[in-house]
């Protein structure tokens, strides 16, 4: 059953001078399973969507139900923030993974068992259960941070600019794990990076300025975006193959990696 | 300009510096990249005396970043942009980040004021002077704090991961604007871990676990990197490479050579 | 919070930064040695200079509802402690002195937290910093050196606050009740370590600029106008009055 959003509005500091409003009669519905992609600048909306839908405020109008009920965080949805490596601070990272589970009504030895398969999902050693998070790289405690998430077994993760601040090594790693995590956990990935929202996303939604601009999938994005004028904002090999199709040739435009790119220009021209 | 002579440096945590021979001449491109933790921040906060070599020295226009006494007339000819657009600001609105960096040079308020509005339209962003700087954003706080810099008119300004924490139409704008400065004299050091900034530089030097690993002009060391599976290159000469092309670093150029070969299957 | 800028172009805003520093700090001690009939009058006073700085009377008494809960402990340590005349029957330690003198120290604060909203609403960080550095130029490097922190702390201070926010979402999302001691370390230590980090950064992008002990802000300058001396003999009028009277 998917998130459903219906008319949201969402203003803050409503009645003040700074008054401002984030969202604008946003309607949308996420199905479950996969990657949904959410692309946007700052001031899109974006983050405030994340934060709503995550149930982690009330929307001013509008109403959001995931399955049916309302979004609550920890239970049917999980966020994960932006530099989430921030928000550690027990002594040790199981005290930590162990506080988001305390409160679920389960017993020490199941506890430790989610802890544990949710580390291994994302790839870590189970040895950093007892090391401080100051002792621990950034990569690393993002990780932690996102097994940390996982073991609240949410249906829906929010994962916000999950690979900032990431050289592209550790950002590959983390794509990879989310590729692998979306089978079981349907993730909406927030980014303002298109490479990646190419390579993982089975549908996407572009907001801008509190409304959504686009929805669909990312060969109709591309397609979207050259009639928008907005060709120069695509990633590179994209920019190349919309190169390529205005000397006539015959190329998709919308590939997402190096490879198909590649097949694309052989099936065209002789190097 | 810029040297660094047989840098050591340690930090507590352990991550180390060791061995690093850079020169920087004047308006010279010189790109700097390594992954995460490689020392390439370190390098940029040696160079403006932010932090002290435990071995060897760093010299600005020939004074050691070791000379406390100096350490002004270094930070006059080395400005220094940091990654985060948010944790740099100064002052409340746009023309008053500017100031600051002004009033501590000691200009006269007219020059002051004809360096703002010069810059501020240089880079496009006249019409945000009287803004205040939370409003904006993220690429606009960037390109205030690429102003607030430049107006200082240094030798050189150094770049810490200019663009990484930017949206991406200003992404581009910025790029195109450091190119620019470059263009009109002022040496340029640009750290990064996306090898897609760097294809501009005259030079580019990678560091790795505190090393010096390759350097040479980027096409050299992309072809290097390439080869020896290390780091990312730009996506225009990975896509080059793999067609068998020649080395190209921008999408005209791919384009082009693309656009003069036969067509078939 | 006692409340934010607003940028706005009423008579109150048009006045000098540094005399409305000054007339604040006038105030206060006008404030804090007021009779209780002069203490109504400064209550109305302030109740038609809100409007007049374009802060409505609704948002100026939202100013003290953070601070409820002091004035409830002020209150009843004055009813409580205070000898006298018993209030009730069954209250023996309860006097209407209590409740008399507690009633006008609350009032002092109230009055003292609705004069410093006004002063926060209608002058800018810049004005305030402006006002600061005037002040303490006297005292020489040391004096502009202080200005300076303060008036990049000023900045800081929304950004706390966001800070705050944010926390107090991500803390929330990773499952953390944020009540009792464990809440408040949850928020606290990722505070203080956020913090930390950004004023090393800041810090580094001042001194990237050249900044050095004894720098002086000189490109804005401010001159006062008959508005400030106006206000100026207003205050003096009020001053004498009140004690005088």
């Amino acid at each position: 059953m998917p998130v459903t959003i219906r008319h949201l509005t969402h203003i803050y500091d409503v009645d003040t001078p700074w008054e401002i409003k984030a969202l604008d009669r946003i309607d949308l519905i996420i199905m479950e399973g996969g990657v949904f992609g959410l692309v946007g600048e700052m001031g899109s909306g974006k983050s405030t969507l994340a934060t709503l839908v995550a149930g982690l405020e009330n929307p001013t109008y509008g109403k959001i139900t995931i399955d049916g009920n309302s979004p609550r965080p920890g239970v049917n949805v999980g966020i994960l923030f932006q530099q989430p490596e921030d928000f550690f601070f027990e002594k040790t990272l199981f005290r930590d993974m162990v506080s988001v589970l305390k409160n679920k009504g389960l017993t020490q030895e199941e506890i430790k068992l989610q802890i544990h398969s949710s580390l291994d999902m994302v790839g870590l050693d189970h040895q950093i259960l007892d090391m401080s998070p100051i002792h621990l790289n950034r990569g690393t405690l993002r990780l932690a941070a996102f097994a940390s998430v996982l073991a609240m077994r949410p249906k829906y993760l929010i994962l916000d600019e999950p690979t900032a601040s990431l050289d592209p090594h550790s950002r590959n790693k983390v794509i990879e794990i989310i590729n692998k995590v979306s089978k079981d956990v349907t993730i909406i990935y927030i980014s303002h990076r298109l490479q990646e929202i190419a390579a993982i996303s089975d549908h996407m939604a572009v907001m801008e300025q509190g409304r959504i601009a686009f929805t669909g999938i990312w060969q109709d994005y591309v397609r979207w975006a050259v009639e928008q004028n907005k060709a120069g904002d695509l990633p590179v090999l994209n920019q190349v193959m919309i190169g390529l199709q205005h000397q006539g040739l015959d190329v998709d435009p919308a590939v997402n990696s190096l490879e198909l790119a590649v097949e694309q220009v052989l099936r065209v021209k002789v190097p | 300009m810029i040297e660094l002579d047989n840098i050591y440096f340690a930090y507590p945590s352990g991550k180390v510096l060791d061995g690093i021979h850079l020169k920087v001449n004047k308006g010279e491109y010189v790109g700097l990249m390594g992954q995460n933790g490689s020392g390439k921040t370190t390098l940029a906060r040696l160079i403006n005396g932010l932090l002290l070599p435990t071995r060897g020295a760093v010299r600005v226009n020939g004074i050691s970043t070791l000379d406390r006494t100096r350490l002004l007339e270094i930070r006059r000819s080395v400005g220094l942009v940091f990654q985060n657009p948010d944790a740099q600001a100064v002052g409340e609105t746009v023309e008053e980040d500017l100031v600051f960096g002004l009033e501590n040079l000691g200009l006269p308020i007219s020059e002051i004021d004809r360096r703002i509005t010069e810059y501020l339209n240089l880079l496009g962003i006249l019409e945000l002077r009287n803004r205040n700087i939370r409003t904006l954003s993220g690429g606009q706080k960037q390109l205030v704090n690429f102003a607030a810099v430049m107006v200082m008119q240094p030798d050189c300004i150094i770049l810490d991961e200019p663009v990484s924490m930017v949206d991406a139409r200003h992404r581009k704008i910025v790029l195109q604007h450091i190119v620019q400065l470059n263009r009109n004299g002022t040496a340029v050091v640009h750290i990064t871990h996306d090898p897609e900034e760097l294809v501009e530089c005259q030079k580019i030097i990678v560091i790795s676990e505190g090393k010096i690993a390759v350097q040479g002009t980027p096409v050299e060391v992309f072809g290097q990197l390439l080869n020896e599976r290390m780091l990312e290159v730009p996506t225009v000469f990975a896509l080059s490479k793999q067609l068998g092309l020649s080395p190209n670093l921008t999408i005209p150029g791919l384009l082009e050579e693309l656009c003069q070969l036969p067509s078939g299957t | 919070m006692i409340g934010k800028y607003v940028h706005g172009s009423s008579s109150i805003h048009k006045l000098d930064p540094r005399t409305k520093l000054v007339l604040m700090l006038g105030m206060s001690l006008v404030i804090y040695g007021a009779s209780p009939a002069a203490l109504l009058f400064l209550l109305v006073f302030v109740l038609l200079l809100s409007p007049a700085s374009g802060m409505p009377v609704k948002r100026l008494l939202g100013s003290l509802r953070p601070v409820l809960l002091l004035f409830g402990i002020i209150l009843l340590m004055h009813v409580l402690f205070t000898p006298g005349a018993p209030l009730l029957e069954n209250l023996p330690f309860a006097t209407v002195e209590g409740v008399w003198t507690g009633g006008i120290q609350v009032l002092r604060f109230i009055l003292l937290i609705m004069y410093t909203s006004i002063l926060i609403h209608t002058t800018s960080p810049s004005g305030l910093n402006y006002a600061l550095m005037y002040f303490f130029r006297p005292l020489g490097t040391f004096g502009t050196d202080i200005a300076f922190m303060t008036g990049v702390a000023m900045t800081l201070i929304p950004d706390l606050f966001r800070e705050i926010t944010i926390l107090k979402k991500a803390q929330t999302a990773r499952g953390y009740r944020l009540r009792g001691i464990k809440g408040f370390t949850a928020l606290v230590v990722p505070l203080l370590n956020r913090s930390f980090h950004r004023v090393d950064k800041l810090s580094d992008a001042l001194e990237s600029r050249c900044f050095h002990s004894g720098r002086r802000n000189y490109y804005y300058s401010r001159v006062l106008s008959g508005k400030d001396f106006f206000a100026g003999v207003v205050f003096v009028i009020i001053f004498i009055s009140i004690f005088m009277v």
